[in-house]
C-alpha cells in the first residue's frame, strides 16, 4: 500500500499503463488540454494498452469536455471507450478498481521550475479509503455527463440541446426564480399551485417584478392562479395592464383536476423553464416551503411544459366562457319563470272575474220567468221571449268562458286529467243519456253499437266531454222530423285483433256530411263549417279543438272518416291499458 | 232554515237571497267580509253555510283554514260557492277536510236550492 508523488514524465506514463493493464475498469476522468498533451506522446501505447484491457473484458469510461478542437480525438476514443461529455471540465484523475492517479494540468507546475515546457506531477495511491472515494466521486461525474454521441451532435449541427438540472438548494432555487423573471426579454408564463403559492410569491417580490416587466419592460406576462376574493381584488387593480393585454391573470380551477398541484411553474420566453416543488404548503416562506426544483433550458422540454400552460390557460378561458353563459342561462330561466308564474295567475284572475259576473245574470235570468221568485208577477210573450234570449246569451258565454279555459291550458300543457279505469258501456251509456232531452226534442234515433266490453284507462269527465260535443255536433247536422240517426259505435282497432291496445270509437250521423276538403280545418281554433239551420246550441268553435288536445293527450288520434259517404262519421281512438298523462297540449 | 253567505260581491249576494228567499220558510243572512264572516260563524248558528273563497283581506281559504284548526269545520254544513277554478283533487281534499260540498260559479238557480235544501231538518 503506498502513496506517491511521481514527477517523471516517462514515470508517470509507466504508471498510467501499468495501472491499465491491472485493470478490471478503468474510470478516466480529465482535461482536454491533458488529452492533447498525452494524444501526440503517447497515444499509441495508450491506445494498445486500452484495447487489450477491453478484450479483456475490462470496463472502460471517460469524461471529458468535448469541444471542436477535440472532436477527432473524442471519435477515435469512443471506438475504444464510453465517452461523456461534461462542462468546463478541470483536473485529471483516473481510477481503476485497485489504483488511483491523478495528474495536474500540465502548464501548473508546484515547486519546478520551468521555461518552456512544463513538467506535470501526479499522485499515485492504492490505498483502498482512496480508491473507494475516488470511484464515489467518478460515479456522481459520470451521472451528470451527457453522452458524447449527443456531444457531438450538437457541434456538428449546431444544435443546442440544452441541459436539464435539478436543483436542490432552496436558496439557490430562489435566486434562480428571480433572476429568471429580471432576465426576461419577450414572456413570462407563470402557473401557481396554491392560494399560498400565490402569497409567497408576492411576498418574494415576484409579482412586483412581473408587473414591472409588463409596464416597463413590455413584457407579456400570464398568470394562471387559483383564486379568493382578496387575490380577485388585487388581480382588478392590475385592469389597465390586462387591458393592454401585457399581463393577464386567469384563475385556476382546482377543482378541474389539473394535473398541476404542488408545483409552481414558470416559462420565460420559450427558452428557459423552471418547476419548484412544494413541499410544506402551510409556510410563509419561500424558503421553507420549497423542495427541488428542475431547471430545464433544453427546447423539448421547455416546450413541453408550455403546452402545459397553453392548455391549462385555454381551460381556463372555456371555463370562464361557460361560467359567463350558465349565469346569464339562470338569470333568463328565472325570467322565464316568473314570466309563466305572472301569467298564471293572470289567467286565473281573468276567469274568475269572468265568471263571477254570470252568477247574477244567470239566476235572475231564470228567475224573471218564474213568478214564485218574482213576488207572482208573470212576464208577457214579449218579455219572455227576451229573456230567453239573454238566457242562450249567457249560455253561450258561460261555455266560451269555459272553452277558452280549457283551450288555454291545454295550450300551456297544464290540463290536469284524473286517470281511472272506466267502464265502457257505462259511459257511453250516461253521455247518450244526458242528451236524451236534446234527441227527443228533435226526434233524432241516438243509439250505442258497442262491440267491446270492459275498461278503457282514461279520464272519464274528460272522454264524456269528448263524446258529448261530437253527439251534440251531428245532433245539429242531422235531418229533423224523425229521420235522424246518430250511432255511437265502440271496438278495438282492426276489428278485433287481440294484439292491438287501440280502441276506436265512431260517431256516425246520416246528417248533411262534412266536406273533405274542410275536414281537416275542422280541427282548428274557432274554425265553424258556415252553413247549417239555427242551432240549438251554438257551438264556441272551440269544441273540436279541445276534442283533440284531449285525445292527443290520452295518447290517440281524432279524425273524419272521409270514406264515409251516407253521412259524417267523426273517429278517435283510445288506448284501451293508457298511457301515463297528466298534462295535455294541443 | 237558516243561511249564512259570505260573498264579497254585492249583486250575487242580493240575487242568491232573493233567490233563497223565495223558498218555503228560509233566511238567507250575508256578510260581505271575511274576518265578519268568521266571527258570525263562531257566534251564530245556520243550517248551512255558502262559502265564497276570493275575498280581498281575509279569504274564504283563510276562513276554511280557521274552522279546520278550531275543529269547528265538520260541525258546520260549509258549501264552498265558488268562481275559482278548482281541480277535482283540490276539491276531493276540500272535501275530506270536512267541507259538505263544492259549488262552482255560476250554477242555476235549481242547483242551488237543490243543494241548500238537502240540509233542511223536518220541516224546518
Amino acid at each position: 500500500m503506498r502513496i506517491e508523488v511521481l514527477r517523471n514524465k516517462e514515470i508517470i506514463l509507466g504508471t498510467f499503463l501499468q495501472a491499465i493493464n491491472n485493470a478490471n475498469k478503468w474510470d478516466y476522468f480529465s482535461e482536454t488540454k491533458s488529452l492533447s498533451l498525452l494524444v501526440p506522446f503517447a497515444f499509441e501505447s495508450l491506445k494498445k494498452a486500452l484495447v487489450d484491457a477491453k478484450c479483456r473484458g475490462a470496463k472502460l469510461r471517460f469524461i471529458t469536455e468535448i469541444t471542436k478542437d477535440n472532436i477527432f480525438y473524442c471519435k477515435e476514443a469512443m471506438k475504444i471507450v464510453e465517452l461523456r461529455h461534461l462542462d468546463g471540465v478541470k483536473g485529471n484523475f483516473a481510477v481503476s478498481d485497485t489504483e488511483y492517479i491523478a495528474t495536474t494540468a500540465a502548464d501548473t507546475v508546484i515547486g519546478v521550475e520551468s521555461n518552456s515546457i512544463s513538467i506535470p506531477y501526479a499522485i499515485y495511491s492504492n490505498i483502498n479509503d482512496d480508491i473507494r472515494q475516488q470511484n464515489y466521486v467518478f460515479e456522481i461525474l459520470w451521472n451528470r455527463a451527457i453522452p458524447a454521441e449527443i456531444r457531438i451532435r450538437e457541434i456538428e449541427e449546431g444544435i443546442i440541446l440544452g441541459i436539464t438540472q435539478v436543483i436542490q438548494a432552496p436558496s439557490g432555487i430562489q435566486e434562480l426564480f428571480i433572476n429568471l423573471v429580471k432576465s426576461a426579454r419577450e414572456e413570462v408564463f407563470l402557473v401557481l399551485p396554491t392560494i399560498n403559492a400565490f402569497y409567497r410569491e408576492e411576498r418574494l417580490g415576484i409579482i412586483g417584478l412581473l408587473k414591472e416587466a409588463a409596464l416597463d419592460r413590455n413584457i407579456s406576462v400570464r398568470i394562471l392562479t387559483p383564486t379568493n376574493d382578496d387575490i380577485e381584488k388585487k388581480v382588478s387593480t392590475m385592469v389597465v395592464l390586462k387591458q393592454q393585454q401585457k399581463l393577464d391573470i386567469r384563475p385556476l380551477e382546482t377543482t378541474t383536476g389539473a394535473t398541476v398541484t404542488t408545483v409552481t411553474i414558470i416559462v420565460v420566453d420559450r427558452k428557459q423553464s423552471l418547476a419548484i416543488e412544494k413541499i410544506d404548503d402551510s409556510k410563509d416562506n419561500f424558503l421553507e416551503a420549497t423542495g427541488s426544483a428542475t431547471y430545464s433550458n433544453s427546447q423539448p422540454t421547455v416546450l413541453s411544459y408550455l403546452s402545459i400552460f397553453e392548455s391549462l390557460w385555454r381551460q381556463t378561458e372555456l371555463y370562464m366562457r361557460v361560467k359567463e353563459v350558465n349565469t346569464q342561462l339562470e338569470y333568463a330561466n328565472e325570467q322565464l319563470i316568473a314570466t309563466e308564474k305572472a301569467k298564471e295567475e293572470f289567467i286565473s284572475m281573468i276567469s274568475h272575474e269572468l265568471k263571477t259576473p254570470l252568477v247574477p245574470l244567470k239566476g235572475y235570468a231564470q228567475m224573471l220567468l218564474r213568478p214564485k221568485f218574482m213576488g207572482g208577477a208573470e212576464v208577457n210573450e214579449r218579455q219572455r221571449i227576451a229573456i230567453e234570449a239573454m238566457s242562450r246569451s249567457i249560455e253561450k258565454l258561460q261555455a266560451l268562458v269555459d272553452d277558452v279555459m280549457d283551450v288555454y291550458k291545454l295550450d300551456m300543457g297544464k290540463l290536469k286529467f284524473s286517470m281511472t279505469d272506466t267502464d265502457i258501456t257505462k259511459l257511453v251509456d250516461e253521455t247518450i243519456s244526458e242528451l236524451r232531452t236534446f234527441t227527443v226534442q228533435k226526434q233524432i234515433n241516438l243509439s250505442a253499437d258497442l262491440r267491446i266490453n270492459g275498461t278503457v284507462f282514461c279520464d272519464p269527465n274528460r272522454i264524456g266531454q269528448v263524446l258529448a260535443n261530437l253527439i251534440k255536433n251531428s245532433i245539429d247536422f242531422v235531418p229533423d222530423s224523425g229521420n235522424g240517426k246518430i250511432i255511437v259505435r265502440v271496438q278495438k282497432e282492426n276489428g278485433g285483433d287481440n294484439d292491438s291496445n287501440m280502441i276506436i270509437f265512431t260517431i256516425e250521423d246520416n246528417g248533411i256530411g262534412i266536406n273533405p276538403e274542410k275536414a281537416d280545418k275542422l280541427f282548428r281554433k274557432f274554425y265553424q263549417i258556415d252553413t247549417g239551420p239555427t242551432r240549438k246550441h251554438a257551438g264556441t268553435g272551440l269544441g273540436l279543438v279541445i276534442c283533440r288536445g284531449i285525445i292527443n293527450a290520452h295518447g290517440g288520434k281524432i279524425w273524419v272518416d272521409k270514406t264515409y259517404e251516407s253521412g259524417a262519421a267523426i273517429k278517435f281512438t283510445l288506448p284501451q291499458l293508457g298511457k301515463q298523462v297528466e298534462m295535455a297540449g294541443i | 232554515m237558516r243561511v249564512l253567505l259570505i260573498d264579497d260581491n254585492k249583486d250575487v249576494a242580493e240575487m242568491v237571497r232573493l233567490c233563497l228567499e223565495s223558498q218555503e220558510n228560509i233566511t238567507c243572512s250575508v256578510v260581505g267580509d271575511g274576518k265578519a264572516g268568521l266571527r258570525t260563524i263562531r257566534e251564530d248558528t245556520f243550517d248551512v253555510i255558502l262559502l265564497d273563497l276570493a275575498m280581498p283581506e281575509f279569504s274564504g281559504f283563510d276562513i276554511f283554514r280557521a274552522l279546520k284548526e278550531e275543529g269547528i269545520l265538520r260541525s258546520k254544513n260549509v258549501l264552498i260557492f265558488t268562481a275559482s277554478s278548482v281541480t277535482d283533487d283540490e276539491v276531493q281534499e276540500m272535501l275530506s277536510s270536512g267541507a259538505k260540498g263544492v259549488l262552482r260559479k255560476p250554477l242555476s238557480i235549481d242547483d242551488l236550492i237543490a243543494a241548500v235544501e238537502g240540509f233542511r231538518q223536518n220541516g224546518n
